[in-house]
């Protein structure tokens, strides 16, 4: 009896969210090799937004993983780049400025830097005894490894201490020094210079020792856009100058404006001095077979798997991963757990659904009424042809429609007709009826490829996504000591899932950063802009979900716009891209934004990228920065200029929507 | 020695308070009708009162035109004040200037008896935010700032760090609060949290859409504590319990709930500091709203005795 949920296996749980030692768990994406870190010679800059995976990604690279006591063996090639991984307390580096400790900052902030990596060292050393690393022989070394006598002294040690009793002393030193800076008067309880004294530290000690003598050390500074300026520039002055057997790597925030600027006149230069890798470039290649296997690795412990284990961690399993048809049977197997419906099994589905059936008919009736026909509804609505149906309905509320013209090429069958529309519109068309009800939900959103695309290779919005499914199907059945290949999770679920985690996902939004509450009500109102364009009933724009503003390049000098915009890329909720598919002659926005496909199934809209909104720049300002009045005018405008049912479309927003959480 | 509260006594109008004359009062910036009133109410009856504001970029107290480093705050600055009685308005003073004050005058009197009171008037009504889908029923701030440490009570949880900590926050009504805390930590700094609802609230119900607010992030917690709205003496108690709980175990408060909360967190902070036990803290200077309030409601006297 498994008495482990399997929701649990997805769920956030804090204590064992980061683990040092991510072996097994971290899946390693298909072109990673052109992304090994241990392989450049020079310092990385790794970019990646919200739940891209950033710190895993560093810490796949560190010693706890690298000497992971669950791999069957430590090769000595492996330890010729050895990282170490810190994230700095960005509350307490915040203490350690010019403002607070006028020159001393410099001299406190190596301090806090050097002693935290030298306990990395220590503790290295230790994790390395652990290790399955063959040679006995070498490891009694290390574990006896002394320091010399002028580093004892530095910190205070006996004689001939232990490097492995660094680590130890470190601490102490660290605890002293948050004393001193809670009442920084006189010198700090320790000053060295880092940089000299840890490459010091590596070529005397580490690299006297077998296993270590050609190894070089990465040392990854997680966080970076959080240390204040001139921290960063003191960093970024190592990055400079860095060599083998000491390498400085930076990650942070992508969209982040940090600094260039080093100690010297110079400035650190993509190229030259580092390179740059982009996590979402890195997972969006094969992001449906990278999402397939961390979702199989996950769950792999849970189910009784008879035919498979997934080894996702090591470069040696890459032939394997990437045949073809290894790749075709794991996405299908997790296709098989998180079916999707097409496009087409979608309509029949709404067609079972009393209630929206008869809000077809209402539409073509309403359709049948501007024409002033008197054709009979029912006429266009035929159980064989669901989809023709569907689009008859935006069709007869089109100004240039012949209702007669249309009834005689549906009855007909028009396939070639039809064709252009049920390419274009049939999902906007779905859309538009489901959000006639607030509490149906589309089974579109449903499926592992819809998961995808809803999280666009945003690792954290897919594991919600189907922690969330599996969370609701658990409420309503057990999922105990099944096979795998008797499991999945009815499209229904899934999709009442999708709609909570998108709520979710837009309630969090004040949490982002100091500007949260303002990107939230961003997406609320481009959100609420987007429903009213999908709740049009011709949907001669259909999936409307990205705008371009006129002539907004003119006004980038507006300090508030633009700086929310940057917040909007930091945080995953805006993507920017060029416009290239130009609506009208007069359309000359170069710059298009996206919104983020996951807030898409709260508000009811498409989540494909598919067309845009051409706002006035005065307008944007008014959903960005202006008053809740002006926005009311805003909508109001829109609603009547695409002829929105007012009493209707509204209804729903009224309410606090957060009761429903309760 | 310790801080203690050693009398609570609510109002209903500030005209029922006795104040004594050989007295100063602290007060910080006066953004709505209530505190101004206090102000007003206590320039005709104190010998001197005092504004004091603290910076947080510069970790500076600011007091007239002069500024001063948190250690140079006791020798240069309280020193020289000496009173029967202090009175600080926790209505107007942020979280920052109450625990400075607090932890100087406390180094300044130890051991000698010495009272302070504390004056804070809840509001008659708090307004309405105008976005009413997910935004905060109450809206108090404007923006929020960064999340930073008050020296002295900073404690260092970094990757490096042998242990993590216990996140102890204050649960208010705006979630984005504790969200942001909770979203940058992403597990790295902190274990657990044990959040406290203010229970009683100060008006009954209140407690609901704290709760109904922070529901996404007390969703996987289940340690959730109560202390009434309005009690720093029992607050002061839970903060000890969770303590004595949770030994060995290294403590951050976030003091993002109610004001009276707020003064528990300091009582307990700075009796541990003195028996050398470190708590830490962090807090994120919201920029609150001018007129963000309606009058006032009731007021509350609590008195602290240096002992």
């Amino acid at each position: 009896m498994n008495t482990r949920k399997l929701s649990t296996i997805f769920s956030k749980n804090r204590t064992e969210e980061l683990p040092d030692d991510i072996w097994g768990k971290y899946v390693l994406p298909l072109n990673y090799e052109e992304h090994n870190l241990l392989q450049f010679t020079k310092s990385t800059v790794v970019k990646g937004g919200r739940g891209s995976g950033k710190t895993m990604f560093l810490k796949y690279h560190c010693y706890p993983t690298i000497f992971s006591p669950k791999k069957s063996e430590l090769k000595i090639d492996e330890l010729k780049n050895i990282g170490l991984y810190w994230r700095p307390d960005t509350d307490f580096s915040n203490m350690i400025t010019l403002n607070y400790l006028n020159k001393k900052w410099k001299a406190v902030f190596e301090v806090y830097f050097g002693l935290s990596i030298f306990s990395e060292f220590s503790k290295l050393l230790i994790k390395f005894d652990e290790s399955p690393y063959a040679n006995q022989k070498h490891k009694d070394m290390i574990r006896e490894l002394v320091l010399p006598d002028d580093l004892c002294k530095l910190f205070g040690m006996k004689e001939k201490s232990l490097v492995i009793q660094l680590d130890k002393e470190c601490q102490k030193y660290r605890s002293e020094l948050n004393d001193w800076l809670n009442y920084p008067e006189g010198k700090p309880p320790i000053i060295f210079g880092a940089k000299e004294k840890i490459l010091y530290f590596i070529n005397t000690i580490i690299k006297t020792v077998e296993p270590f003598k050609d190894s070089c050390f990465h040392i990854f500074i997680d966080e970076f856009e959080n240390l204040t300026e001139e921290q960063q520039i003191l960093i970024n002055s190592w990055i400079k100058h860095s060599q083998s057997p000491l390498i400085f790597h930076i990650a942070y925030k992508k969209y982040y404006e940090v600094t260039s600027d080093t100690n010297s006149s110079e400035k650190i230069v993509d190229v030259n001095d580092y390179r740059i890798i982009d996590l979402e470039v890195m997972y969006e290649e094969n992001f449906d077979i990278l999402a397939s296997e961390i979702i199989l690795s996950k769950i792999q412990y849970f189910f009784k798997e008879e035919d498979q284990k997934y080894e996702v961690s090591q470069i040696s399993s890459f032939e394997k991963r990437k045949d073809e048809k290894y790749q075709n049977k794991i996405k299908n197997k997790v296709k098989k757990i998180f079916p999707s419906l097409s496009i087409k099994e979608t309509t029949n589905t709404l067609l079972q659904d009393k209630a929206l059936g008869n809000k077809l008919e209402k539409l073509i009736k309403d359709g049948l009424k501007l024409h002033g026909s008197p054709l009979d509804a029912k006429n266009f609505i035929c159980q064989e042809k669901q989809d023709k149906s569907i689009i008859n309905g935006i069709l007869l509320n089109r100004q240039k429609t012949n209702p007669n013209d249309l009834l005689e090429k549906f009855e007909k069958d028009d396939n070639e007709f039809y064709k252009k529309y049920l390419n274009n519109n049939l999902l906007g068309a779905i859309l538009l009826l489901y959000t006639s009800y607030e509490q149906k939900i589309c089974p579109y959103y449903a499926g592992f490829e819809r998961f995808t695309l809803l999280s666009q290779s945003n690792i954290r919005h897919l594991l919600e996504l189907c922690y969330q499914s599996i969370v609701e199907y658990e409420k309503k059945k057990n999922i105990d000591m099944l096979l795998i290949n008797n499991f999945h999770i009815p499209t229904k679920y899934q999709a009442q899932a999708v709609k909570l985690t998108s709520k979710t996902q837009i309630n969090k939004i004040s949490s982002l950063g100091q500007y949260g509450k303002e990107l939230q009500k961003i997406v609320i109102r481009l959100g609420k802009i987007f429903l009213l364009s999908q709740k049009r009933k011709s949907q001669s724009m259909a999936e409307v979900n990205q705008f371009t503003v006129k002539g907004f390049e003119i006004d980038i000098t507006d300090k508030e716009n633009s700086k929310l915009i940057n917040e909007c890329k930091i945080w995953g909720i805006l993507k920017e891209e060029s416009n290239t598919k130009k609506t009208t002659e007069k359309d000359n926005a170069t710059t298009l934004y996206i919104l983020h496909p996951i807030f898409a199934p709260y508000f009811g809209i498409s989540p494909r990228k598919k067309r845009k909104i051409d706002l006035e720049y005065q307008e944007f300002k008014i959903i960005f920065i202006d008053k809740e009045e002006k926005y009311q005018k805003l909508y109001t405008k829109y609603s009547k200029a695409w002829s929105i049912d007012n009493n209707k479309h509204s209804s729903i927003y009224n309410t606090n929507s957060l009761l429903d959480f309760m | 020695m310790s801080l203690e509260v050693t009398n609570i006594s609510s109002y209903e109008t500030l005209n029922s308070l006795v104040i004594e004359k050989k007295a100063i009062l602290f007060y910080g910036e006066t953004l709505d009708n209530r505190s101004q009133d206090i102000l007003d109410f206590f320039s005709e009856r104190t010998e001197k009162e005092q504004k004091i504001l603290y910076n947080e970029e510069t970790f500076k107290v600011q007091i007239n035109d002069k500024t001063y480093r948190n250690i140079e705050f006791e020798n240069k600055y309280i020193k020289n004040l000496i009173y029967d009685l202090y009175y600080l308005d926790a209505t107007s003073l942020g979280f920052a200037e109450l625990l400075l004050i607090l932890h100087n005058l406390n180094r300044l009197h130890k051991n000698k008896n010495k009272k302070i009171k504390i004056i804070y008037a809840e509001p008659k009504e708090y307004k309405r935010g105008e976005n009413k889908e997910f935004q905060d029923e109450f809206d108090l701030t404007t923006s929020s700032g960064k999340f930073q440490k008050i020296p002295p009570y900073s404690l260092l949880i970094d990757s490096t760090s042998s242990e993590k900590a216990i996140l102890i926050p204050f649960l208010g009504f705006e979630n984005n609060r504790l969200g942001r805390i909770l979203e940058s930590d992403d597990g790295a700094r902190y274990e657990k949290y044990i959040p406290i609802l203010a229970l009683p609230a100060f008006e009954a119900g209140w407690e609901n859409i704290s709760l109904r607010r922070h529901y996404e992030e007390l969703k996987n917690t289940n340690s959730i504590r109560f202390s009434p709205a309005n009690n720093p003496y029992e607050m002061n108690k839970v903060l000890d319990r969770i303590y004595k709980n949770e030994r060995n175990k290294n403590l951050v408060l976030a003091p993002i709930g109610t004001k009276p909360h707020a003064i528990g967190a300091i009582i307990f902070l700075i009796n541990k500091e003195e028996k050398n036990i470190r708590i830490g803290l962090t807090y994120d200077f919201p920029k609150k709203k001018d007129n963000r309030t309606d009058g006032i409601g009731n007021i509350y006297e609590y008195t602290l005795k240096i002992k």
